[in-house]
């Protein structure tokens, strides 16, 4: 079926031959990659993680009843599409250190020292691009500073570490003892909607993601309470609406962000914060508390950027290849642009696949 | 001044223009709560410094300006160091204490300022007075162990340290003035006190008066000026 996909399309195109570099094999990278090997472009598809799947691979699938549309079985889906084709090649452990050249790119690779010896000596010195595309995503914010006594307490996570720990086992234990939590809290816009720190942009996923979570944890984990400090609930997607209205029956929802946390003699976690209904300072103890970190620019966005001549943002973000803000043959797509769900990233990514396959044959196709 | 709580607001109450003298950004506000879940004092009589930063923003100032709340606040500023869009809280605050009527301001804070433009200090308590109280602590403490040769040196010249005094501690809290003198005792420091204008605590800062403020810190300027001290330690 791909074939002859591949060959309906080569009536319109004929990219033989036609070399593409994808930076980044998250969710973004690998549909970009599936879509410009579909088009007949010759794809190597880096990442400098050892494994392909990016964030996204780490989630897990958050249907109770039924699908809750969190994507996550989309990266897995992606993932076994690429695994298919014959013209990518990944390229793992690797970071591209050197860009020569105009219209045709020679990329240098280094080891990027993740998963390091695997991968070693595995990949070419040198790549050559017709167009390049980068889906670096992003990072979560590092919440030490904030005054929630992450990395000092283990029973504060953020909500990239829940998903890893629901991912890897299937429950969402207390780290301090492995005991269920009964009393849970999830608090908001910790690291992003932030001006201090210079993040000034709403991290746009973290309440459908909070609360999907919620909800699959009080599914598996019955009479798992949970509160969810917030400002106010940023509904972005078609399906928002659907799982909202059932989590506020089940969640207790308070309009305020705690100011502090104490850990109690049981490693239970007191958060202080304003009671708006009651209006009065209110100390309440959980079991565990969840802090939605924002989603912030990759860490060597700068480097990259630099190295292959692209744009950021002010806020570090790769600024978009649209209306020529870009060099010639490169473009940029997914959480690297800026906060993403995983359905925004697939969206984003074909797009620029799709722009990327116009530049290459000319802008001849429409 | 009647300022009863509005029922609703007025659209042309939203005048974000009232505010513009201020540089504080209170209008960037996202209403987290962060500040009133950090406030020492929030709840007491519903105070909640979220709320004023909303009523400050939405041009509700003339409302604010008469109530209970500037004065509950503590000017502590635990509120803007957690605020994750900066505003500056406590500052916010004062200037809303400024724009009181002075003789609308909370009687204890009218009168000890005006003692101290007058006197030197909160209390208007007399120098001989203060004096006496600060060597009794000292002499006090000389019965303690391994404190059998310390006393203090009023006025000294040339002193390392000078230090003001709050007025509660030659009032109700005498025996917090032996603390830190212990410290400075076991430290070997060099230090002294002011005999007159020693205040440490300036209502003119907490009440808004910049006037006030000025003449104050000037006097403490004149101490260091006159007895050449080369620290100045004003603890508040």
């Amino acid at each position: 079926m791909m074939s002859s996909d591949r060959a309906f399309k080569e009536l319109f195109v004929n990219l033989k031959g036609k070399q593409g570099v994808v930076i980044g094999a998250g969710v973004a990278g690998l549909t970009a990659a599936a879509a410009l090997s579909r088009w007949g472009v010759q794809v190597w598809l880096i990442d400098k993680a050892p494994v392909i799947g990016g964030h996204a691979i780490q989630f897990s699938c958050k249907a109770i009843e039924g699908c809750v549309q969190c994507g996550a079985c989309q990266v897995h889906e992606r993932a076994q599409q690429v695994s298919r084709q014959k013209n990518i090649t990944f390229v793992p452990g690797a970071r591209i250190v050197r860009s020569r050249g105009n219209g045709r790119l020679e990329l240098t690779l280094a080891a990027s020292g993740q998963g390091a010896g695997q991968s070693a000596g595995r990949f070419p010195d040198t790549l050559n691009a017709d167009a390049l595309l980068v889906t670096t995503g992003f990072t979560v914010y590092d919440p030490s500073h904030k005054p929630y006594g992450y990395g000092q307490f283990a029973n504060v996570l953020t909500n990239l570490d829940a998903e890893r720990i629901l991912h890897a086992t299937g429950a969402l234990a207390r780290p301090s003892d492995g005991r269920l939590p009964r009393r849970m809290a999830f608090i908001q816009c910790v690291g992003s909607r932030d001006h201090r720190i210079g993040h000034d942009w709403c991290s746009k996923i973290c309440c459908g993601s909070a609360l999907r979570m919620a909800r699959l944890v009080q599914s598996r984990q019955p009479g798992t309470a949970v509160t969810f400090f917030y400002i106010d609930v940023q509904s972005f997607g078609r399906q928002f609406q659907a799982i909202y209205d059932g989590c506020r029956e089940r969640i207790r929802t308070v309009r305020a962000i705690p100011a502090d946390i104490r850990k109690t003699a049981d490693d239970d976690m007191q958060v202080t914060y304003f009671d708006p209904q009651d209006r009065n300072a209110t100390d309440a103890v959980f079991d565990l508390v969840v802090l939605s970190a924002g989603l912030t620019p990759t860490a060597d966005n700068a480097v990259l950027a630099s190295v292959l001549g692209m744009r950021l943002l002010e806020n570090g973000f790769f600024c978009p290849h649209d209306n020529d803000t870009q060099p010639p043959g490169m473009f940029a797509a997914g959480a690297a642009l800026g906060p993403m769900s995983i359905a925004e990233s697939i969206d984003s990514a074909g797009k620029a696949a799709f722009d990327m396959v116009r530049y290459l044959d000319g802008g001849r196709l429409r | 001044m009647t300022n009863p709580t509005p029922s609703f607001v007025r659209l042309e109450d939203l005048d974000a223009g009232l505010c513009k003298h201020w540089p504080y950004a209170q209008d960037v506000c996202l209403t987290c709560g962060m500040c009133s879940g950090a406030c020492p004092v929030a709840g007491m009589n519903d105070f909640d410094p979220r709320k004023v930063v909303r009523l400050v923003s939405m041009g509700m100032l003339n409302w604010i300006v008469g109530e209970r709340w500037p004065w509950i606040c503590t000017m502590c500023g635990k509120c803007e160091q957690v605020c994750p869009m900066g505003i500056d809280i406590a500052d916010m605050m004062r200037a809303i204490r400024a724009l009181r009527d002075r003789v609308k301001i909370p009687g204890i804070l009218q009168d000890g300022l005006a003692n101290a433009l007058r006197t030197g200090n909160n209390l208007a308590l007399p120098k001989e007075d203060f004096v006496f109280i600060l060597e009794d602590v000292a002499e006090e403490m000389t019965e303690e162990p391994g404190l059998k040769d310390f006393s203090i040196a009023i006025d000294k010249p040339g002193a390392n340290i000078l230090t003001t005094i709050h007025n509660k501690l030659v009032n109700t809290h005498t025996e917090d003035l032996k603390h830190w003198w212990k410290i400075f005792h076991a430290a070997g420091e060099d230090w002294t006190i002011a005999s007159d204008n020693w205040e440490g605590t300036s209502w003119g800062y907490f009440t808004g008066d910049d006037e006030a403020m000025k003449i104050m810190a000037g006097r403490i300027v004149d101490n260091m000026r006159r007895l050449k001290a080369k620290t100045l330690l004003w603890p508040e």
